[in-house]
């Protein structure tokens, strides 16, 4: 089992993106960027596997509500991070539902990345925690 | 006075000696003065003039010795060789121009023997023997004028001694112009000051106006003058003496002045004593002479008196008794008739009118002659006349004595009057009748008077009620009845007790007593209410005049009632009237100043009272702009407002109020009752309503912030995320604790450690750190101005106002922000707590959020202007009514009117940049007014710190 986690970034703003992978990266983290929700879903779809997804909201084309719920339909036991610039965003009832609680919530601008990297490593042995299970099942 | 008349003369005798002696006392006393006082003067000028002439010689002298050492080579030379008329004439222009009194320079050698003069060889002997005198030793060298063929001069000398040995004498002759100089300058009037030589003493060197060359008198003194010489002084180093010549005539004449005043005073004075005395003596003749005549005719006089009078008295008491016998019953008779009140009258058995007296002349109106022409029945009425017939009938055959009848007359003027009649009838001896005899009484004038009275006292609109001494009623009129409401019969003879209030009945009668002892008109009770009583046993209010009334045998009182029930009803009504107006105005929650045209207060409401702390007693009277000097503008309103008749309005008026600024709307209405012109002055504080639109500018201010930054806030969020993950990216990828850092470096042959170092000399993480906090400040603002958009999320919980309170100092001392700038250990906390102040309702997190900021702000404010310790935060709490207060109050530099009023505006701060963001108190702003319905405000005076005083309802936010 590869233990080092798989991280997919769904951001239209490369800078954003692109920090937010470096960071990661140097976590030992492997880190993919989409610049669009339909980006992602076509990484999804081609079978292409993540622990956890982060999320921008506002993304042109579908937003990441939106997303957030098709991925989940994809794949069930990636794990969710959003990751928004806005401030009144609120995270839904459907989100909930799928797992998406509020210590999953960043809002940009973040001062310290280093909380936001930790929630993804906590997230990613929880995907593989599940996968095992199903493994095991 | 007999003794001064005794000695008259005597005593104007030696008034006049008295006179003359002190007269004479008094000019020597003057003359004494005078001449001391002159020659004090004179021996001070004197000695003045001297020392100057002393002083210009010995000034002379040093200069001719000055010139002499000087001009010792040339002196020299001449000396050798007197013939060089060149050097000769040099010399005295040198010495010509410096000595302008220079007359002639002589030189001569040590032995005296002279060597050259200026005197064109003729130097005199007088000159010779000066220099003899000077070459000799021992000589004391003086100086003295003298002659020569040119003219008077004197000499200055002076010893010469030349290098090469050769010595001599140098002199200079001076003429004498500048001492008769000195001596004019010196003189004083009248009196010469002349210069003497002491070698002969009347001899004149100089006097004033010259030297003896043009001296206008003989060289000499006379003996005369010689003698009057008083004051002379020596003249040191010379050989003169100064004297004063005194002006022959000057203190005779003045003497001569004093005693002629003298003189004509006492001749003045004796002038007028020998008239007075004359006239006194003439006057004291005249009155002998008239006493004496006086005396003698006094005398003749009485025996003259004494003769007549015993004549007389002889002649009168014979007269009498004869007199008296035969007038006394005759004279007795015609006075009865004629002073008789009544009138008399006689008449024969015809009716014809045989006598009349005065009396009945003036009843009937016509003169004693007229009547007797006329009958009886000429002057009855003609309705009267058939029963006066038939009674003077029934007299004239017997059927009675007497006739006793009121019948009517007719004046000579037709007016009727009725008189009453007695008629007897007079017998002679025969018993036949004789004539008739008649008393008549006028009853006219006594029945008007009765009926007057009457209706005087009837239709008085007063009760009138008198009383005799025992305070029976003995006269009541209609007026009285109606009052009381007895009747007439019910009241007459009772005591006027009956009429008083139970209550007063006992003391009553003693009042009366006094009244009647005091015996003078007055009103009744002295201003005390009084009362009467009704037959029915109701009373009503009264007032009484009472007036003593004497009649021959007894004493009444009258008294006038005047029932004043309605005057008392409308004073009460007017009373209640007053006080309900001025409850109407006391209650008005605004201030009321009325005021009169010149400006002076007539009306002052309970408000003005209050605002002023003047009561209406002391305002009353006093000019309204003293006690309102803010309304000193509203005095052309009111003028306006009085000429129009229409209110003036203004709004806003702005006051100055103990530092603070008040506002107030005042209206001016004209008031115009009874011509008199006036204002009513209405003014209402509208200080919180003004207050409170301000505010509601401010919190739309922030709204509209709120609104701006919740459409930016995304915007902005993302470039900063940028710039932010960019910074911390580069930062750990410079750090040594990443293995991935040190291997690319090594890959690529650096030394990690070395980057570092460079990096950390060249300050390039310090610029890191410095982007990356301005990224984080900038999305803090963004975060703050956010808070104003946020209006529904609060969260209202009862929390309990101490642990908030606690909870923020706790906060503060642990803030990072904080701690960096100062110690926040060293201020000192004072809590004050009101124990009456526990739960209120509301978002404790957002609450917390204010008063957290406000501790800060206060530290810092502390901080940032070096307050001197102790530096203080007071946090005060205070329930008032449904109100929670809470203060925080700082000892710190506090702040100006300016920046108190815009403290609360977003974006406005007086901090350094990059302290704060300019939103904090904005923020709390809002919390306090919009998200919890509270007020927050702040007091400040410069260098005295300043307060933030929260209120905040208890019970939550009252939705409206």
């Amino acid at each position: 089992m590869d233990l080092n986690p798989r991280v997919l970034i769904v951001d239209d703003e490369p800078w954003i993106a692109r920090g937010l992978q470096t960071f990661l990266e140097d976590e030992g983290m492997r880190v993919k960027i989409s610049a669009s929700a339909e980006e992602a879903m076509i990484r999804a779809r081609d079978g292409e596997s993540f622990d956890v997804c982060i999320m921008d909201m506002r993304l042109p084309g579908m937003n990441g509500d939106q997303a957030i719920r098709v991925l989940h339909e994809l794949q069930p036991a990636l794990q969710f991070l959003i990751h928004t610039g806005s401030t009144d965003f609120m995270i839904s009832d459907d989100l909930r539902a799928i797992g998406v609680g509020d210590g999953q919530l960043f809002r940009k601008p973040l001062l310290d990345m280093s909380r936001l990297s930790s929630t993804v490593a906590s997230l990613s042995r929880l995907r593989q925690g599940e996968s095992e299970d199903r493994g095991r099942d | 006075m007999r003794l001064f008349k005794q000695y008259t003369s005597l005593f104007v005798f030696f008034t006049l000696i008295l006179v003359g002696i002190s007269l004479y006392g008094y000019v020597n006393k003057s003359y004494e003065r005078y001449l001391s006082s002159q020659q004090a003067l004179l021996q001070q000028s004197i000695s003045g003039t001297a020392r100057i002439i002393r002083l210009y010689l010995e000034e002379e002298r040093r200069r001719v010795r000055l010139f002499a050492e000087k001009e010792t080579p040339r002196i020299r030379y001449l000396a050798q060789h007197p013939e060089d008329e060149d050097r000769h004439a040099a010399l005295r222009r040198l010495v010509q121009s410096h000595f302008p009194e220079y007359f002639a320079f002589t030189i001569a050698d040590a032995e005296g023997n002279v060597r050259l003069d200026d005197f064109e060889g003729r130097i005199g002997e007088v000159c010779q023997g000066d220099i003899q005198r000077f070459s000799s030793p021992g000589e004391q060298q003086t100086v003295h004028i003298h002659p020569n063929p040119l003219g008077y001069h004197f000499d200055i000398m002076t010893g010469w001694r030349a290098e090469d040995g050769s010595r001599g004498i140098f002199f200079i002759s001076f003429s004498p112009s500048r001492l008769a100089k000195i001596l004019a300058s010196s003189q004083l009037h009248d009196h010469q000051l002349l210069l003497l030589s002491r070698d002969d003493q009347d001899l004149i060197e100089v006097a004033a106006g010259g030297s003896r060359i043009d001296l206008q008198r003989a060289m000499r003194l006379t003996a005369e003058e010689s003698g009057r010489i008083e004051h002379n002084v020596e003249v040191k180093g010379s050989r003169w003496t100064l004297a004063y010549l005194p002006d022959a005539d000057v203190f005779s004449d003045y003497k001569a002045m004093l005693d002629r005043q003298a003189a004509t005073v006492f001749l003045i004075f004796a002038v007028f004593s020998a008239v007075m005395y004359w006239l006194i003596r003439r006057e004291e003749e005249y009155r002998a002479a008239a006493e004496q005549t006086i005396l003698e005719s006094r005398d003749e006089l009485e025996t003259r008196v004494g003769d007549r009078t015993r004549e007389l008295s002889r002649i009168n008491s014979q007269l009498a008794a004869e007199v008296h016998d035969r007038q006394r019953a005759e004279e007795l008779l015609r006075l009865t008739l004629k002073n008789a009140p009544i009138g008399i009258v006689t008449a024969g058995l015809d009716g014809k009118l045989l006598s009349v007296n005065p009396a009945f002349c003036a009843t009937l109106g016509y003169t004693a002659e007229e009547l007797l022409q006329m009958t009886i029945e000429e002057i009855s009425h003609p309705d009267d006349w058939e029963e006066s017939r038939k009674q003077l009938q029934g007299l004239l055959q017997g059927d009675s004595q007497q006739i006793d009848l009121e019948k009517r007359y007719i004046r000579r003027d037709g007016t009727i009057i009725t008189g009453r009649v007695r008629v007897g009838l007079v017998r002679d001896a025969n018993g036949r009748p004789l004539l008739l005899v008649g008393e008549m009484e006028d009853m006219t004038a006594r029945e008007r008077a009765d009926m007057l009275f009457r209706l005087v006292v009837e239709s008085a609109p007063n009760a009138i009620v008198m009383i005799d001494q025992k305070g029976k009623i003995v006269l009541v009129n209609s007026q009285t009845e109606k009052f009381f409401g007895y009747r007439r019969q019910e009241l007459l003879g009772q005591e006027i007790e009956m009429l008083i209030p139970p209550r007063l009945r006992q003391i009553h009668p003693q009042y009366r007593r006094s009244f009647m002892v005091e015996d003078r008109a007055r009103a009744m009770g002295f201003g005390r209410k009084l009362f009467g009583l009704r037959k029915d046993g109701s009373e009503f209010p009264i007032e009484i005049g009472l007036s003593p009334i004497k009649t021959g045998h007894e004493n009444l009182v009258l008294s006038a009632i005047v029932d004043i029930s309605e005057r008392v009803r409308v004073d009460q009504e007017l009373h209640r009237m007053r006080t309900y107006l001025k409850n109407i105005i006391d209650s008005m929650p605004s201030i009321l100043v009325g005021i009169d045209d010149e400006g002076r207060i007539t009306e002052w409401n309970q408000r003005a009272e209050q605002d002023t702390g003047v009561p209406t007693t002391k305002a009353i009277g006093r000019s309204c702009i003293d006690l309102f000097p803010e309304l000193e503008s509203q005095l052309e309103n009111v003028h306006e407002a009085i000429r129009t008749h229409t209110p003036v309005h203004t709004r806003r008026l702005k006051v100055e109020k103990k530092g603070e600024t008040h506002y107030s709307d005042v209206v001016v209405y004209p008031l115009l009752a009874n011509g008199a012109a006036g204002a009513v002055i209405r003014m209402d504080d509208i200080t919180n309503r003004v207050r409170i639109e301000q505010m509601m500018v401010q919190t739309e201010k922030m709204l509209s912030v709120g609104g701006l930054a919740a459409g930016m806030a995304h915007e902005i969020n993302n470039p900063l995320s940028g710039v932010l993950q960019s910074c911390q990216n580069i930062q750990r990828r410079l750090s040594v604790d990443l293995p991935a850092n040190e291997r690319v470096a090594e890959s690529l042959g650096l030394n990690l450690d070395m980057i570092r170092r460079y990096l950390e000399k060249r300050e390039i993480l310090d610029f890191i750190k410095a982007i990356q906090d301005a990224a984080a400040r900038a999305s803090r603002i963004v975060a703050d101005m956010l808070a104003f958009s946020r209006t529904t999320t609060t969260d209202f919980q009862p929390a309990r106002v101490e642990e908030m309170v606690d909870t923020v100092v706790r906060l503060a001392a642990s803030d990072y922000d904080l701690k960096k700038k100062y110690d926040f250990k060293q201020i000192e906390i004072v809590r004050e707590y009101d124990p009456e102040l526990e739960w209120i309702t509301c978002d404790h997190t957002e609450i917390e959020q204010v008063l957290l900021n406000l501790v800060k702000n206060a530290a810092q404010a502390m901080a940032s202007c070096n307050t001197l310790p102790p530096q203080r935060i007071t946090l005060r709490t205070r329930r008032q009514g449904d109100y929670a207060q809470i203060e925080v109050e700082d000892n710190g530099p506090g702040m100006d009117e300016k920046t108190r009023q815009r403290v609360f505006e977003p974006f406005f701060t007086t901090k350094v940049v990059g302290v704060g963001t300019g939103l904090g108190l904005s923020v709390s702003y809002f919390i306090v007014t919009e998200q919890h319905r509270g007020t927050i405000e702040v007091r400040s005076v410069p260098g005295e710190g300043a307060c933030f005083i929260l209120r905040l309802p208890i019970h939550g936010r009252e939705w409206t």
